[in-house]
């Protein structure tokens, strides 16, 4: 019975052997052909090398932002790992979305949750990054629409808003494309605490594709918008994405 | 929504945003190119924070997300207008994915190895012996039968090894058993 399941040993098998995913009979007949068989020690040994291999080649990649320049700004003088900036951002978000818009503040009633969660700053609402991500009208409308009630109910000194925008986002930015073109540029003339930022990540995408993108002028750029997000985060700002404003 | 959903949903969107480089590292051993690793993790982690009400078995998140960025790369493959079959698609030397990497030698020589198996092999691979998914789970993250994950995990091996030990090895795609079929 032993030598008929060795005689059934196929590459197959070997690697679920190898990947824990045999029953315990077959386990068992593996090892019984492991022991009977300098070949098929070898065929195990193999695929097992290989599996270690890709390990060895992509445990120690790191993420190209995480690996960058530290963040231009954070109240908390250092640099977050990406996980917990990331748990920050989403922290916020979780926050943003059960709130949508304009009804931040009632929201932020919500007992903090435990963990790395709770080391989200409190959002303060007079510093908002609003997040645009598509290429759609309606959303570029509604987004502006965020900023000019931002700028009416926040007539404080240092108050600020952000727009950044990524992806098909981008196109609010584009003055060769934006439908809005000359409210972007009113706005950012008329307003010191209102910024446009472009992701450079998107920009760079666009190129690769072979648009040259016209980004309206004296808009920024900076390198990738969820680190820019995560920057501002930690900072204390409030994070509004344009699709959960409640007029879309 | 109820504090508890409020909190769950909460978490899970955490989990979401601590995967990234979990993401990013399958997506690189995919695509071979850094930036576009990076974004299709981040698009991924966007899509799965979006569509979180859309998972409905919790302890599934990871295979979930890894589904969704199955997706993403499928997208991006289809938006380069590449029409072939995915394992004609391999990272071209031209885009030079890991030239500018300054890895130690064998992890460069890896992840070289790994950029030249076709991109089905690439998936299953890394899906298995990165984020040790069971088979059942790449199939099901892969839209694939679980034969076919077998076969194809066993193939990426012995191209690696291969190509490791000769890199002028011409991988192979599995479609040479159908040549030998009567």
């Amino acid at each position: 019975m032993k030598q008929k399941h060795i005689e059934h040993i196929d590459d197959l098998m070997v690697n679920a052997f190898v990947d824990g995913q045999l029953d315990a009979v077959h386990c068992e007949s593996m090892i019984a052909a492991m022991e009977a068989s300098a070949e098929t020690r070898e065929r195990v040994y193999l695929m097992r090398r290989a599996k270690d291999l890709i390990k060895v080649g992509f445990e120690s990649a790191e993420t190209p932002s995480a690996t960058g320049p530290a963040p231009r700004q954070g109240l908390f003088g250092r640099r977050y790992s990406v996980g917990l900036a990331a748990s920050l951002l989403m922290a916020s978000i979780g926050f943003g979305s059960g709130m949508l818009g304009y009804y931040v503040s009632k929201q932020l009633s919500h007992p903090a949750p435990t963990g790395a969660l709770a080391a989200a700053h409190t959002p303060s609402t007079d510093h908002v990054i609003l997040h645009v991500s598509e290429s759609d009208p309606k959303q570029f409308s509604a987004a502006l629409r965020y900023v000019e009630h931002f700028l009416d109910s926040n007539q404080a000194p240092g108050s600020q808003i952000e727009v950044i925008a990524n992806s098909g986002g981008l196109d609010l930015m584009r003055a060769d494309k934006s439908p809005f073109k000359a409210q972007v540029v009113a706005m950012m003339q008329h307003h010191s605490n209102v910024h446009f930022i472009a992701c450079a990540n998107g920009i760079r995408n666009l190129r690769k594709l072979g648009i040259e993108p016209k980004i309206i002028g004296d808009i920024d750029t900076d390198k990738t918008a969820i680190d820019h997000i995560i920057n501002r985060l930690q900072a204390g700002w409030t994070y509004v994405k344009v699709d959960d404003i409640p007029e879309i | 929504m109820g504090k508890k959903d409020y909190c769950a949903t909460l978490s899970l969107k955490s989990r979401i945003a601590e995967s990234r480089t979990r993401l990013y590292r399958v997506a690189l051993a995919w695509c071979g190119d850094e930036m576009l690793a990076d974004d299709l993790a981040q698009e991924t982690m966007t899509n799965g924070i979006t569509n979180i009400k859309q998972l409905r078995d919790e302890t599934r998140l990871f295979a979930w997300l890894y589904s969704i960025l199955n997706n993403n790369w499928r997208l991006h493959l289809r938006r380069k207008k590449c029409h072939d079959e995915l394992d004609d698609q391999m990272p071209g030397e031209d885009d030079e994915p890991l030239g500018h990497c300054h890895e130690i030698e064998i992890v460069t020589r890896v992840r070289r190895a790994v950029a030249t198996l076709p991109a089905q092999q690439r998936q299953v691979i890394s899906l298995v012996d990165l984020e040790e998914f069971s088979y059942c789970d790449v199939a099901e993250i892969l839209d694939i039968p679980i034969g076919t994950v077998m076969s194809r995990l066993h193939r990426a091996r012995k191209n690696l090894l291969a190509r490791l030990e000769n890199p002028a090895v011409e991988p192979q795609t599995g479609r040479e058993h159908i040549r030998i079929v009567k």
